[in-house]
């Protein structure tokens, strides 16, 4: 999986320049985003005590946060892309390129907070607290830059 | 026209202790989860127990709505439309309406505003906004296109609650400074002071 994401942080880019279409950057953005949501998925349950606390697959799914933070996404925003351009195919609000400033400091914040995520993965206290600071990364993006 | 002769008064309970705890008490809760909701922390957990509180308050509402005292049942207040429109045809006189319990327009503000916070209630716990920590503990149970449309109908709902708060609010006042009746201290004190005619 790491190998695989880490191979990603290299193909993704150069995938952004190909991928001139609207639906093409639509479509690899949600990929984006639905890779960060399967690392969530392991760890938030084990944070909520529905899963067990596996430090191994918690270590995994951790360490893949804090790589996908480091993707720059952001040649995927292509301008012509939001709800006003493509309709239900995206949930991207044109608040994302009307306020670019704070969309980025909402993704800096998530950058930050799934990049404390590998050291915090080693115990439940710890990855708790962590996965809380990067949901509410989550929502504080979604409540403005996301359609409901 | 008022009466000059001074008119007869006697006060009334109109509204029982149970009536008058869930009223306040959901003041409280519904001040908290909707300040929790639109200001509140990214993590909503409090904004949750809100919600959960506003719950067991309407549920026992409901409850008391059955077996309750006289002016709290819904027999009491559910009124067909030509009750409706009569009520109304008196509702521009500068006179109190020395209305015991909820009146017809009243009385479906109320159903409206249970039918509204049952229906926020719902969406809330079925929502999953996709952040993984403020996910609804119904929200794995419905299908995942049921979650994504609860999200979209409590932001919804959220508003249309505010307008009907708002609304009541106006209600009190437009009793309050037009018609020249109290209906807050009832609510405090369960006590009405009705003419007699």
């Amino acid at each position: 999986m790491r190998k695989t994401l880490l191979a990603l942080c290299f193909v993704l880019p150069a995938g952004m320049v190909a991928a001139q279409s609207p639906e093409d950057a639509v479509k690899a953005r949600q990929g984006y985003f639905d890779l960060l949501g399967a690392q969530m998925a392991v760890l938030a349950p084990m944070a909520q005590g529905k899963m067990d606390f596996d430090a191994a697959k918690a270590k995994v799914a951790a360490d893949n946060l804090a790589a996908l933070a480091k993707v720059d996404v952001s040649p995927l925003f292509v301008p012509g892309t939001s709800t006003d351009d493509l309709g239900d195919a995206t949930r991207a609000l044109p608040a994302i390129w009307e306020k670019g400033d704070d969309f980025m400091a909402k993704a800096t914040a998530m950058h930050e907070a799934a990049a404390a995520m590998p050291e915090a993965a080693g115990s439940l206290e710890t990855l708790q607290v962590a996965v809380g600071q990067l949901g509410g990364s989550c929502k504080g993006c979604h409540d403005n830059f996301r359609a409901k | 026209m008022r009466d000059t002769t001074s008119p007869k008064t006697r006060v009334i309970k109109v509204w029982d202790p149970v009536v008058r705890s869930f009223h306040w008490l959901l003041v409280l809760a519904f001040a908290g989860a909707w300040g929790l909701g639109e200001w509140g922390p990214n993590q909503m957990t409090w904004h949750f127990y809100f919600g959960y509180v506003i719950a067991g308050l309407v549920g026992v509402r409901l409850i008391w709505g059955f077996v309750g005292t006289r002016n709290a049942r819904f027999t009491s207040f559910l009124f067909g439309p030509g009750k409706v429109v009569a009520y109304l045809r008196h509702l521009p006189s500068r006179d109190p309406s020395h209305w015991i319990g909820h009146n017809p327009m009243g009385g479906w503000s109320v159903f409206l505003m249970l039918a509204l916070l049952i229906a926020q209630v719902a969406t809330g716990m079925m929502s999953d906004p996709k952040d993984y920590i403020n996910v609804g503990p119904l929200a794995q149970y419905v299908p995942s296109d049921i979650s994504d449309l609860s999200v979209k109908l409590h932001h919804i709902l959220s508003t249309l609650l505010l307008i009907v708060v708002g609304m009541h609010i106006a209600a009190i006042l437009f009793y309050r400074r037009w018609k020249g009746e109290n209906l807050v201290t009832p609510m405090i004190t369960g006590k009405k002071v009705i003419e007699e005619d």
